[in-house]
């Protein structure tokens, strides 16, 4: 009989076991892990370095009007607040009913509230960012401890999926309508923010529409949407976006004044029919990977054509693709930058102008830092967020 | 023709006289090769009809038409007195009133199993949802598992599934009920408790045509058999009449390479 003695080992032994057996199992991999380890810590120590020691952040401090809002016009800039607020409100009620925030997860928020502060609060702005902060903190609270019952959940989650879907229009009636800003005007990351959440908004759906097309078994149909893919792909996003400035004014019908629409408007259309041509092909890669049994399934319980794509199918079909769907939005994101070829001032063309003021000159790497942060953070959050709504879907458990 | 009803209770049903399905000269052809090659046969309400016959006989498309999941190139379906054509209304009002039993299962995953039910009474049959709710409980309590409401199929073992999926069928109130191999993907231990809803189904009356090589699901269950071969339905009779003395030797082959 062979018996096994289970030895408890201490912490720091299980990891001299787990190095030796991961990094230095022989001499090739040890001089690959000591050469990557030199490489990291001599890049660590440059940024950390750079951002505590050499950098001076008062120049995104003071440009901060600049890199957020470009020329977006002062006497309209509290109009922003209330769309940043609702923001807080459902991000922190979100995490408290969907999410709980770890150890870790909670230490990262500290140290974003404390540089977001760091680096824009300045006068009236820092009240306004504590009342975000206040907002996002009491709504996670709530929703993390003040619901009694699952109704009170339900209720909860749906008002919450409603706030979102509410936040773009309510974003863009308090921004522009009632003698607020003109579109054309809009600037700096507050552009690249809306520019991506409305092509995302449009882009979506019109994906799932042209996958549908495509997949249908009306020959016009297909033709006609295989055709709006394949040119869209065919040509590189800075093309179509020259194409909406000199082209499109020549081709639209003067009814409307649709030939006189803002550079704004045409970036955020094109953004939208181009990503859509995009996530129509992975949208097509999700619904072939639909089993036929299910299609079957739902005909047998006398399921109608429209309920079957829309309840069985596209469910399922989105659900199998969201890595790659996210994937696809985060570039957009990035490429919401493109417009400054169209003359507009976006996050990035923002920081380039804040450097090329006199007083600023060779504070360039402060702000590009700060812009690839941003950029950065957004596309990490798009990220987790996918990762959190692959797990809450089940998607491989199939 | 069968006369006589080996169900134990509910077998007057067995012996009613209308006939709930009619076939006459069923022909399908897949491209050049034709997998039905002319059936013909009745069945009546209440009737059980169990499907035997080799891989590739025609079984499955045979039972495909019957709620035109496939459609038939000739020939003539009737189901309790609804002709089987190119009419959506027609092809509407079949779809609820015969359910169908994957061997696969073929639940939706990403639904619970309560919502797996209540999804076409909701859309089909124009059900409030609490209505639609309660009658999803009653069908999980009838086929065992109303605990397993708010799972998803992945979370369910594949008996569990597919009982979750008769319940489905069910919940559109069908007259008759196609069975498709309903245990063939499922491990051993789990086959009596699909059976047994399957029998308790059977004793409350359904019509029902099940293709299954569960010879012993048969004897206890069937009024009659059906022997397919090579798109042919070469043989039927009682549970008797197959056991003690088949007319054809390929349903004598047959039978003594599945017993
Ligand atoms: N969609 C299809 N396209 C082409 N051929 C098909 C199709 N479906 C079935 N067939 C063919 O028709 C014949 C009958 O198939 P069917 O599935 O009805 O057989 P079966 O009796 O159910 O067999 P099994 O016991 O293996 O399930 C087979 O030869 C099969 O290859
Ligand atoms: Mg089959």
């Amino acid at each position: 009989m062979v018996t096994r003695v289970v030895v408890q080992r201490s912490p720091a032994l299980r990891a001299r076991r787990w190095a030796r057996s991961n990094l230095f199992s022989n001499a090739w991999n040890a001089l690959l892990t000591l050469v990557t380890l030199a490489l990291i810590g001599f890049v660590a120590f440059v940024l950390v370095r750079f951002i505590f020691i050499e950098a001076d952040w008062s120049v995104v401090r003071e440009n901060r009007r600049l890199i957020f809002l470009g020329r977006f016009p002062q006497e309209h800039e509290a109009r922003i607040w209330p769309p940043i607020w609702l923001f807080a409100l459902l991000a922190g009620g979100s995490m408290g009913l969907w999410g709980r925030v770890n150890a870790r997860g909670a230490a990262a928020i500290v140290v974003s509230v404390v540089l977001v502060f760091a680096l824009l609060a300045h006068g009236a702005n820092g009240a306004r960012l504590g009342v975000a902060v206040v907002l996002a903190g009491g709504a996670y609270l709530l929703a993390e401890r003040g619901l009694r019952g699952e109704a009170a959940q339900v209720r909860a989650r749906r008002a919450a999926i409603a706030g979102w879907a509410l936040l773009l229009p309510f974003a863009v009636v308090v921004l522009v309508a009632f003698g607020g800003a003109q579109t054309s005007r809009l600037g700096g990351f507050l552009l690249n923010i809306l520019l991506a959440t409305v092509a995302i908004e449009a882009a979506l759906p019109l994906g799932v529409l042209l996958a549908l097309g495509r997949a249908s078994s009306l020959p016009v149909v297909r033709v006609v949407t295989t055709a709006y893919i394949e040119t869209v792909r065919g040509a590189p996003l800075i093309a179509w976006l020259f194409v909406a400035w000199f082209v499109l004014p020549d081709v639209l019908p003067p009814v409307f004044n649709l030939d006189r629409i803002d550079l704004v408007l045409r970036a955020m259309v094109m953004l939208s029919l181009f990503t859509g041509a995009y996530i129509a092909e992975i949208v097509r890669g999700g619904l072939q990977s639909v089993a036929p049994g299910q299609v079957e399934a739902a005909k047998a319980v006398g399921l109608g054509g429209f309920d079957i794509t829309a309840r069985i199918v596209v469910p399922q079909a989105l659900r199998a693709v969201i890595p790659a769907l996210v994937s696809q939005l985060i570039s957009l994101w990035k490429d919401t930058t493109l417009v400054s070829i169209l003359g507009l001032t976006d996050g990035l063309g923002g920081s380039e102008a804040a450097v090329s003021q006199r007083e600023f000159f060779g504070r360039q790497r402060e702000v590009l830092l700060f812009a690839a942060g941003v950029f950065w953070v957004v596309a990490y959050a798009m990220s987790r967020l996918s990762l959190r709504l692959e797990r809450s879907l089940g998607v491989g458990e199939r | 023709m069968a006369t006589e009803s080996r169900t134990t209770d509910g077998a007057e049903l067995a012996g009613s006289q209308r006939d709930i399905i009619i076939c006459e000269g069923v022909e399908k052809w897949f491209g050049d090769f034709q997998a039905l090659r002319g059936i013909t046969t009745r069945i009546r309400e209440g009737e059980k009809v169990v499907v035997l016959g080799p891989s590739g006989s025609g079984k499955s498309t045979f039972i495909r038409t019957l709620n035109r999941l496939e459609e038939h190139d000739a020939g003539r379906i009737v189901i309790d007195g609804i002709e089987l054509n190119d009419d959506m209304r027609n092809l509407e009002r079949i779809r609820s009133e015969v359910g169908m039993v994957f061997q696969q299962f073929n639940l939706f995953p990403h639904l619970t199993a309560l919502r797996n039910i209540t999804l076409a009474p909701q859309k089909v049959r124009r059900l409030p949802r609490r209505e639609a709710e309660a009658l999803a409980m009653e069908l999980l309590e009838r086929v065992g598992i109303p605990e397993q409401a708010d799972k998803f199929p992945g979370q369910l073992s594949g008996g569990q599934q597919q009982r979750v999926a008769i319940a489905r069928a069910l919940a559109m109130r069908p007259k008759i009920m196609l069975f498709d191999e309903p245990t063939s993907a499922l491990d051993p231990e789990m086959i009596k408790e699909v059976l047994d809803v399957m029998r308790e189904l059977a004793r409350s009356g359904m019509t029902m045509i099940v293709v299954t090589h569960e010879m012993g699901f048969a004897r206890e269950v069937a009024d009659r058999l059906l022997f397919f071969d090579e798109g042919l339905l070469i043989e039927e009779g009682t549970v008797e009449h197959f056991f003690t003395n088949p007319r054809e030797e390929r349903t004598r082959l047959f039978l003594s390479q599945i017993l």
